[in-house]
Protein backbone atom coordinates (compact mmCIF):
# COMPACT_ATOMS: atom_id res chain seq x y z
CA UNK A 1 0.00 0.00 0.00
CA UNK A 2 1.20 3.21 -0.67
CA UNK A 3 1.74 5.77 1.63
CA UNK A 4 -1.21 8.25 0.13
CA UNK A 5 -3.10 5.59 0.59
CA UNK A 6 -2.54 3.89 3.90
CA UNK A 7 -3.18 7.95 5.09
CA UNK A 8 -6.20 7.98 3.12
CA UNK A 9 -7.19 4.68 4.70
CA UNK A 10 -6.53 6.05 8.75
CA UNK A 11 -8.40 9.19 7.52
CA UNK A 12 -11.51 7.10 6.99
CA UNK A 13 -10.94 5.03 9.70
CA UNK A 14 -11.01 7.61 12.35
CA UNK A 15 -14.33 8.96 10.11
CA UNK A 16 -15.99 5.92 10.40
CA UNK A 17 -14.92 5.30 13.89
CA UNK A 18 -17.60 6.93 15.96
CA UNK A 19 -20.27 4.95 14.00
CA UNK A 20 -18.61 1.36 14.82
CA UNK A 21 -17.87 2.60 19.04
CA UNK A 22 -20.56 4.76 19.89
CA UNK A 23 -23.44 1.82 19.49
CA UNK A 24 -21.05 -0.71 21.53
CA UNK A 25 -20.55 2.00 24.04
CA UNK A 26 -25.30 2.02 24.37
CA UNK A 27 -25.41 -1.88 24.12
CA UNK A 28 -22.42 -2.18 27.25
CA UNK A 29 -24.52 0.79 29.15
CA UNK A 30 -27.59 -0.74 28.34
CA UNK A 31 -26.49 -3.87 29.54
CA UNK A 32 -25.36 -2.72 33.20
CA UNK A 33 -21.76 -3.23 32.34
CA UNK A 34 -20.48 0.68 32.55
CA UNK A 35 -19.61 1.89 36.14
CA UNK A 36 -21.61 5.27 37.08
CA UNK A 37 -20.55 7.96 34.14
CA UNK A 38 -18.73 6.05 32.23
CA UNK A 39 -20.61 5.65 29.39
CA UNK A 40 -20.61 9.59 28.88
CA UNK A 41 -16.81 8.99 29.52
CA UNK A 42 -16.19 6.46 26.89
CA UNK A 43 -18.67 8.64 24.23
CA UNK A 44 -16.80 11.67 24.85
CA UNK A 45 -13.49 10.07 24.44
CA UNK A 46 -14.67 8.35 21.36
CA UNK A 47 -15.48 11.69 19.68
CA UNK A 48 -12.38 13.43 20.53
CA UNK A 49 -10.22 10.08 19.27
CA UNK A 50 -11.66 10.96 16.27
CA UNK A 51 -11.40 15.02 16.07
CA UNK A 52 -7.91 14.07 17.12
CA UNK A 53 -7.00 11.69 14.71
CA UNK A 54 -7.64 14.33 12.27
CA UNK A 55 -5.71 16.63 13.88
CA UNK A 56 -2.42 14.43 14.15
CA UNK A 57 -2.82 13.93 10.59
CA UNK A 58 -2.89 16.93 9.83
CA UNK A 59 0.01 17.76 12.03
CA UNK A 60 1.74 15.04 9.95
CA UNK A 61 0.81 15.50 6.33
CA UNK A 62 -1.74 17.89 5.86
CA UNK A 63 -5.59 16.10 5.47
CA UNK A 64 -5.84 14.09 2.76
CA UNK A 65 -9.67 13.87 2.75
CA UNK A 66 -12.07 16.50 3.40
CA UNK A 67 -13.66 16.31 7.00
CA UNK A 68 -17.06 15.63 6.64
CA UNK A 69 -19.44 18.38 8.69
CA UNK B 1 -8.21 -28.28 23.68
CA UNK B 2 -7.38 -26.08 20.97
CA UNK B 3 -6.64 -23.01 21.60
CA UNK B 4 -5.69 -19.81 19.17
CA UNK B 5 -3.31 -17.40 20.16
CA UNK B 6 -2.39 -13.72 18.92
CA UNK B 7 0.87 -13.34 17.23
CA UNK B 8 -0.14 -10.17 15.30
CA UNK B 9 2.44 -7.90 17.40
CA UNK B 10 5.48 -10.15 16.64
CA UNK B 11 6.07 -9.31 13.72
CA UNK B 12 5.89 -5.65 14.59
CA UNK B 13 8.78 -3.61 15.96
CA UNK B 14 9.80 -5.01 19.81
CA UNK B 15 7.78 -3.25 21.90
CA UNK B 16 6.87 -4.31 25.29
CA UNK B 17 3.59 -6.13 24.11
CA UNK B 18 5.33 -7.64 21.91
CA UNK B 19 8.44 -9.07 24.29
CA UNK B 20 5.10 -10.21 26.22
CA UNK B 21 3.57 -12.33 23.88
CA UNK B 22 6.98 -13.76 22.72
CA UNK B 23 8.17 -14.87 26.22
CA UNK B 24 4.61 -16.62 26.94
CA UNK B 25 4.45 -18.20 23.45
CA UNK B 26 7.36 -19.71 24.09
CA UNK B 27 6.45 -21.21 27.61
CA UNK B 28 2.94 -22.21 26.42
CA UNK B 29 4.41 -23.83 23.66
CA UNK B 30 6.69 -25.84 25.14
CA UNK B 31 3.76 -26.66 27.68
CA UNK B 32 1.79 -27.91 24.84
CA UNK B 33 4.01 -29.76 22.96
CA UNK B 34 5.36 -31.46 26.91
CA UNK B 35 1.55 -31.75 28.30
CA UNK B 36 -0.78 -32.72 25.32
CA UNK B 37 -2.90 -30.91 27.20
CA UNK B 38 -3.75 -27.92 24.83
CA UNK B 39 -2.73 -27.72 21.03
CA UNK B 40 -1.83 -24.06 19.94
CA UNK B 41 -2.57 -22.14 16.88
CA UNK B 42 -0.85 -19.41 15.77
CA UNK B 43 -3.18 -16.33 14.16
CA UNK B 44 -2.01 -13.17 12.69
CA UNK B 45 -5.28 -12.29 11.36
CA UNK B 46 -4.63 -9.98 8.13
CA UNK B 47 -1.12 -8.70 9.38
CA UNK B 48 0.80 -8.62 5.87
CA UNK B 49 3.69 -11.38 6.66
CA UNK B 50 5.14 -14.15 4.43
CA UNK B 51 6.11 -17.14 5.56
CA UNK B 52 9.96 -16.06 5.71
CA UNK B 53 8.48 -13.32 8.32
CA UNK B 54 6.83 -16.29 10.27
CA UNK B 55 10.18 -18.23 10.39
CA UNK B 56 12.13 -15.41 11.79
CA UNK B 57 9.64 -14.22 14.22
CA UNK B 58 8.30 -17.98 15.18
CA UNK B 59 10.98 -20.25 14.16
CA UNK B 60 11.91 -20.81 18.00
CA UNK B 61 8.92 -22.64 18.32
CA UNK B 62 7.65 -26.74 18.28
CA UNK B 63 6.15 -27.74 14.90
CA UNK B 64 3.28 -28.39 17.00
CA UNK B 65 2.27 -25.03 17.57
CA UNK B 66 0.23 -24.77 14.36
CA UNK B 67 0.83 -21.64 12.25
CA UNK B 68 -2.61 -19.83 10.51
CA UNK B 69 -0.73 -17.36 8.44
CA UNK B 70 -3.78 -14.78 6.86
CA UNK B 71 -6.69 -15.03 8.58
CA UNK B 72 -8.79 -15.17 11.53
CA UNK B 73 -10.19 -18.37 13.55
CA UNK B 74 -13.88 -19.68 13.04
CA UNK B 75 -15.35 -20.90 16.06
CA UNK B 76 -15.57 -24.23 14.87
CA UNK B 77 -11.81 -24.12 14.77
CA UNK B 78 -10.96 -23.29 18.08
CA UNK B 79 -12.46 -24.21 22.23
CA UNK B 80 -10.87 -20.46 22.80
CA UNK B 81 -8.94 -17.04 21.61
CA UNK B 82 -6.47 -15.78 23.24
CA UNK B 83 -4.99 -11.84 22.96
CA UNK B 84 -2.32 -10.01 24.43
CA UNK B 85 -2.10 -7.54 21.58
CA UNK B 86 -5.52 -5.40 22.29
CA UNK B 87 -6.48 -7.11 18.88
CA UNK B 88 -10.19 -6.75 18.43
CA UNK B 89 -12.07 -10.16 18.91
CA UNK B 90 -15.32 -9.13 17.34
CA UNK B 91 -14.48 -12.24 14.77
CA UNK B 92 -14.34 -14.65 16.82
CA UNK B 93 -17.47 -16.31 18.36
CA UNK B 94 -16.53 -17.88 21.31
CA UNK B 95 -14.69 -18.00 24.64
CA UNK B 96 -12.17 -15.24 24.60
CA UNK B 97 -9.48 -14.13 26.78
CA UNK B 98 -8.27 -10.68 26.79
CA UNK B 99 -5.20 -10.07 28.17
CA UNK B 100 -5.17 -6.11 29.36
CA UNK B 101 -1.62 -4.69 30.01
CA UNK B 102 -2.69 -1.72 31.33
CA UNK B 103 -6.11 0.84 30.58
CA UNK B 104 -3.78 3.80 29.96
CA UNK B 105 -5.50 4.70 26.98
CA UNK B 106 -8.68 5.47 29.10
CA UNK B 107 -7.32 6.98 32.34
CA UNK B 108 -4.48 9.13 30.54
CA UNK B 109 -5.28 9.72 27.41
CA UNK B 110 -2.53 12.20 26.55
CA UNK B 111 0.02 9.76 26.70
CA UNK B 112 -1.80 7.95 23.42
CA UNK B 113 -1.45 8.60 19.79
CA UNK B 114 -5.17 8.54 18.82
CA UNK B 115 -4.87 5.45 16.90
CA UNK B 116 -3.66 3.59 19.48
CA UNK B 117 -6.53 4.82 21.75
CA UNK B 118 -9.19 4.24 19.04
CA UNK B 119 -7.59 0.16 18.94
CA UNK B 120 -7.08 -0.42 22.36
CA UNK B 121 -10.67 1.59 23.59
CA UNK B 122 -12.78 -0.63 20.36
CA UNK B 123 -10.97 -4.10 21.08
CA UNK B 124 -11.33 -3.91 25.24
CA UNK B 125 -15.14 -2.76 25.08
CA UNK B 126 -15.20 -5.69 22.64
CA UNK B 127 -13.71 -7.70 25.28
CA UNK B 128 -16.30 -6.57 27.70
CA UNK B 129 -19.11 -6.92 25.29
CA UNK B 130 -17.97 -10.22 24.79
CA UNK B 131 -17.89 -11.56 28.29
CA UNK B 132 -14.22 -12.37 27.96
CA UNK B 133 -11.93 -13.48 30.99
CA UNK B 134 -9.64 -10.34 31.31
CA UNK B 135 -6.02 -11.31 32.85
CA UNK B 136 -4.54 -8.12 33.81
CA UNK B 137 -0.53 -7.42 34.36
CA UNK B 138 -1.52 -6.33 38.03
CA UNK B 139 -3.75 -4.96 40.95
CA UNK B 140 -3.32 -1.87 39.89
CA UNK B 141 -4.31 -2.35 36.40
CA UNK B 142 -7.50 -4.95 38.15
CA UNK B 143 -8.34 -1.76 39.96
CA UNK B 144 -8.38 0.53 37.31
CA UNK B 145 -10.52 -1.83 35.11
CA UNK B 146 -13.29 -1.54 37.74
CA UNK B 147 -13.04 1.85 37.78
CA UNK B 148 -14.70 1.69 34.26
CA UNK B 149 -16.49 -1.57 33.96
CA UNK B 150 -18.64 -4.09 35.91
CA UNK B 151 -16.50 -6.95 35.26
CA UNK B 152 -17.95 -10.28 37.42
CA UNK B 153 -14.92 -11.51 39.57
CA UNK B 154 -14.66 -14.63 38.05
CA UNK B 155 -13.81 -12.70 34.33
CA UNK B 156 -10.85 -11.39 35.83
CA UNK B 157 -7.66 -12.67 36.85
CA UNK B 158 -4.06 -10.85 37.76
CA UNK B 159 -1.71 -12.41 35.94
CA UNK B 160 1.79 -10.90 36.36
CA UNK B 161 4.34 -11.33 33.71
CA UNK B 162 8.26 -11.46 34.54
CA UNK B 163 11.48 -10.56 33.14
CA UNK B 164 12.81 -12.68 30.58
CA UNK B 165 15.27 -15.38 31.52
CA UNK B 166 18.27 -13.64 29.22
CA UNK B 167 18.29 -11.15 32.15
CA UNK B 168 20.82 -12.10 34.58
CA UNK B 169 23.79 -11.14 37.04
CA UNK B 170 26.92 -11.61 35.07
CA UNK B 171 30.07 -12.97 36.40
CA UNK B 172 32.92 -11.35 37.12
CA UNK B 173 34.23 -11.98 33.67
CA UNK B 174 30.85 -11.98 31.79
CA UNK B 175 30.66 -8.02 33.06
CA UNK B 176 34.41 -7.00 32.13
CA UNK B 177 33.29 -8.31 28.66
CA UNK B 178 29.99 -6.28 28.94
CA UNK B 179 32.34 -3.52 30.31
CA UNK B 180 33.90 -4.23 26.37
CA UNK B 181 31.51 -4.33 24.71
CA UNK B 182 29.96 -1.48 25.64
CA UNK B 183 33.29 0.58 25.17
CA UNK B 184 33.27 -0.19 21.63
CA UNK B 185 29.86 0.27 20.55
CA UNK B 186 28.73 3.32 22.59
CA UNK B 187 31.96 4.63 23.99
CA UNK B 188 30.62 3.90 27.97
CA UNK B 189 33.67 3.17 29.82
CA UNK B 190 32.39 4.36 32.94
CA UNK B 191 29.74 4.27 35.76
CA UNK B 192 26.29 5.63 34.30
CA UNK B 193 22.36 5.77 35.32
CA UNK B 194 20.50 3.89 33.34
CA UNK B 195 16.60 4.44 31.83
CA UNK B 196 14.85 2.11 29.52
CA UNK B 197 11.46 2.90 27.78
CA UNK B 198 10.04 4.20 24.71
CA UNK B 199 11.35 8.09 24.80
CA UNK B 200 7.06 9.36 25.10
CA UNK B 201 5.77 11.69 27.90
CA UNK B 202 4.59 9.06 30.12
CA UNK B 203 8.09 7.72 30.91
CA UNK B 204 8.66 11.40 32.95
CA UNK B 205 12.25 11.75 31.47
CA UNK B 206 11.65 15.28 31.30
CA UNK B 207 11.76 15.51 35.12
CA UNK B 208 14.03 12.64 35.68
CA UNK B 209 16.84 14.88 33.16
CA UNK B 210 16.17 17.94 35.09
CA UNK B 211 16.70 15.93 38.71
CA UNK B 212 20.20 14.89 36.70
CA UNK B 213 20.66 18.11 36.34
CA UNK B 214 20.93 18.86 39.87
CA UNK B 215 23.36 16.73 41.33
CA UNK B 216 26.86 16.82 41.72
CA UNK B 217 28.83 18.11 38.85
CA UNK B 218 31.71 15.58 39.28
CA UNK B 219 29.50 12.90 39.46
CA UNK B 220 27.12 14.10 36.48
CA UNK B 221 30.60 14.93 34.24
CA UNK B 222 31.68 11.52 34.98
CA UNK B 223 28.50 9.12 34.60
CA UNK B 224 26.21 9.97 31.93
CA UNK B 225 22.67 9.36 31.78
CA UNK B 226 22.08 6.59 29.50
CA UNK B 227 18.83 6.60 27.53
CA UNK B 228 17.30 3.17 25.83
CA UNK B 229 14.75 3.00 23.86
CA UNK B 230 13.01 4.16 20.56
CA UNK B 231 11.33 7.89 20.04
CA UNK B 232 9.02 9.28 18.03
CA UNK B 233 5.91 10.74 19.54
CA UNK B 234 5.76 14.07 20.77
CA UNK B 235 9.15 14.40 21.57
CA UNK B 236 8.46 18.37 22.47
CA UNK B 237 6.61 16.92 25.21
CA UNK B 238 9.75 14.26 26.29
CA UNK B 239 11.84 17.07 26.65
CA UNK B 240 11.45 20.14 25.55
CA UNK B 241 15.37 21.75 25.96
CA UNK B 242 18.28 21.16 24.08
CA UNK B 243 19.41 17.65 25.62
CA UNK B 244 22.09 18.21 28.04
CA UNK B 245 25.43 17.07 27.11
CA UNK B 246 25.01 14.48 29.92
CA UNK B 247 22.05 12.69 28.61
CA UNK B 248 22.89 9.92 26.26
CA UNK B 249 20.49 8.49 23.96
CA UNK B 250 21.25 5.40 22.59
CA UNK B 251 18.13 4.46 20.73
CA UNK B 252 16.90 0.70 20.63
CA UNK B 253 19.42 -1.59 21.53
CA UNK B 254 19.38 -5.22 20.71
CA UNK B 255 19.17 -8.05 23.65
CA UNK B 256 22.69 -8.65 24.65
CA UNK B 257 23.53 -4.78 24.80
CA UNK B 258 20.28 -4.39 27.13
CA UNK B 259 21.85 -7.19 29.34
CA UNK B 260 25.00 -5.59 29.20
CA UNK B 261 23.31 -2.11 30.04
CA UNK B 262 21.64 -3.72 33.41
CA UNK B 263 24.46 -5.22 34.29
CA UNK B 264 26.91 -2.66 33.97
CA UNK B 265 24.59 0.55 35.54
CA UNK B 266 25.55 2.03 38.72
CA UNK B 267 21.57 2.63 38.93
CA UNK B 268 18.06 1.90 36.75
CA UNK B 269 15.96 5.19 36.61
CA UNK B 270 11.87 4.29 36.37
CA UNK B 271 10.12 7.56 37.24
CA UNK B 272 7.21 6.45 34.97
CA UNK B 273 4.47 8.77 35.47
CA UNK B 274 1.73 5.04 34.77
CA UNK B 275 2.10 1.89 33.81
CA UNK B 276 0.35 -1.26 33.89
CA UNK B 277 3.45 -3.62 35.26
CA UNK B 278 6.78 -1.96 35.07
CA UNK B 279 8.92 -4.69 32.60
CA UNK B 280 12.19 -2.37 33.05
CA UNK B 281 11.88 -2.68 36.87
CA UNK B 282 12.22 -6.43 37.16
CA UNK B 283 14.36 -6.66 34.49
CA UNK B 284 17.28 -4.35 36.44
CA UNK B 285 16.36 -6.38 39.62
CA UNK B 286 16.89 -9.27 37.46
CA UNK B 287 20.46 -8.56 36.68
CA UNK B 288 21.18 -7.14 40.43
CA UNK B 289 21.04 -3.52 39.69
CA UNK B 290 19.82 -1.20 42.18
CA UNK B 291 16.10 0.86 40.85
CA UNK B 292 14.55 3.78 41.25
CA UNK B 293 11.39 4.09 40.23
CA UNK B 294 7.74 5.94 41.03
CA UNK B 295 5.60 5.13 43.67
CA UNK B 296 2.93 5.66 42.02
CA UNK B 297 0.39 2.87 39.46
CA UNK B 298 1.94 -0.34 38.78
CA UNK B 299 5.62 0.09 39.97
CA UNK B 300 5.14 0.13 43.39
CA UNK B 301 3.79 -2.77 43.81
CA UNK B 302 5.69 -4.40 41.16
CA UNK B 303 8.95 -3.02 43.09
CA UNK B 304 7.57 -3.92 46.72
CA UNK B 305 10.46 -2.91 48.64
CA UNK B 306 13.19 -3.80 46.54
CA UNK B 307 13.22 -0.60 44.96
CA UNK B 308 13.85 3.09 45.99
CA UNK B 309 10.19 4.78 45.54
CA UNK B 310 9.62 8.11 44.69
CA UNK B 311 7.02 10.64 43.34
CA UNK B 312 7.39 10.79 39.88
CA UNK B 313 5.94 14.51 39.44
CA UNK B 314 8.17 16.14 42.08
CA UNK B 315 11.86 16.43 40.53
CA UNK B 316 13.41 17.11 44.16
CA UNK B 317 12.33 13.38 45.34
CA UNK B 318 13.38 11.82 41.98
CA UNK B 319 17.08 13.77 42.81
CA UNK B 320 16.95 12.61 46.46
CA UNK B 321 16.30 9.02 45.58
CA UNK B 322 19.49 9.25 43.00
CA UNK B 323 21.73 10.77 45.64
CA UNK B 324 20.57 8.31 48.08
CA UNK B 325 21.27 5.06 45.62
CA UNK B 326 24.13 6.63 44.06
CA UNK B 327 25.93 8.25 47.61
CA UNK B 328 24.71 4.81 49.97
CA UNK B 329 26.61 1.80 48.83
CA UNK B 330 25.05 -0.21 51.14
CA UNK B 331 21.49 0.99 50.33
CA UNK B 332 22.56 -0.67 46.65
CA UNK B 333 23.37 -3.35 48.60
CA UNK B 334 20.01 -4.21 50.13
CA UNK B 335 18.40 -2.98 47.18
CA UNK B 336 20.65 -5.34 45.21
CA UNK B 337 19.90 -8.57 47.23
CA UNK B 338 16.27 -7.24 47.78
CA UNK B 339 15.86 -6.71 44.27
CA UNK B 340 17.11 -10.64 43.33
CA UNK B 341 14.06 -11.88 45.34
CA UNK B 342 11.46 -10.21 44.18
CA UNK B 343 12.28 -10.69 40.50
CA UNK B 344 12.49 -14.43 41.11
CA UNK B 345 8.95 -14.03 42.77
CA UNK B 346 7.92 -13.17 39.16
CA UNK B 347 8.48 -16.11 36.05
CA UNK B 348 6.88 -16.84 32.96
CA UNK B 349 6.28 -20.68 33.71
CA UNK B 350 3.95 -18.91 36.55
CA UNK B 351 1.88 -16.83 34.00
CA UNK B 352 2.00 -19.76 32.18
CA UNK B 353 0.23 -21.63 34.75
CA UNK B 354 -2.62 -19.24 35.50
CA UNK B 355 -2.93 -18.67 31.99
CA UNK B 356 -3.54 -22.53 31.30
CA UNK B 357 -5.68 -22.87 34.19
CA UNK B 358 -7.86 -20.10 32.70
CA UNK B 359 -7.99 -22.14 29.41
CA UNK B 360 -9.00 -25.02 31.10
CA UNK B 361 -11.59 -22.56 33.15
CA UNK B 362 -13.29 -21.76 30.43
CA UNK B 363 -13.63 -24.92 28.23
CA UNK B 364 -15.01 -26.33 30.35
CA UNK B 365 -18.20 -24.23 30.45
CA UNK B 366 -18.50 -21.78 28.20
CA UNK B 367 -20.99 -19.61 28.78
CA UNK B 368 -24.08 -18.09 26.10
CA UNK B 369 -22.35 -15.10 24.53
CA UNK B 370 -24.56 -12.31 23.85
CA UNK B 371 -25.72 -11.79 20.20
CA UNK B 372 -24.43 -9.45 17.67
CA UNK B 373 -21.58 -7.25 18.85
Amino acid sequence: MSDRAAEVEEALFFELYPAEVLPLIDKLDRSGRLTEGTADRLRRLTLEIRAEGWSDQAADSGPVVPRAT
Amino acid sequence: MRIGFDVAKVFGPRDGIASYTTSLLEVLAARAESSGEFSLHLYAGDVDAGPRDWDQALGRLPASALRHPGRHPDRDDLDLFHTTSFTDTGFFDGPVLFTVHDLTFLSHPEYHRSLNRAHCLRSTLRAVWQDATLAVDSQATADEVRRWFHVPLERMQVVYPAASSVFVPLDADELAGARRRLADRFRLDGPFVLSVGTLEPRKNLARLIEAYAGLDPDWREASPLVLVGDGGWKPAAVFSGEWPDFARRLGKVDEPDLVALYNAASVVAYPSLVEGFGLPVVEAMACGTPVLTSNASSLVEVAGDAAVCVDPFDVAAIRGGLEALLGDPSLRSRCREAGFRRAAGFSWEKTADQVIGIYRDRTVAAPERPAGG
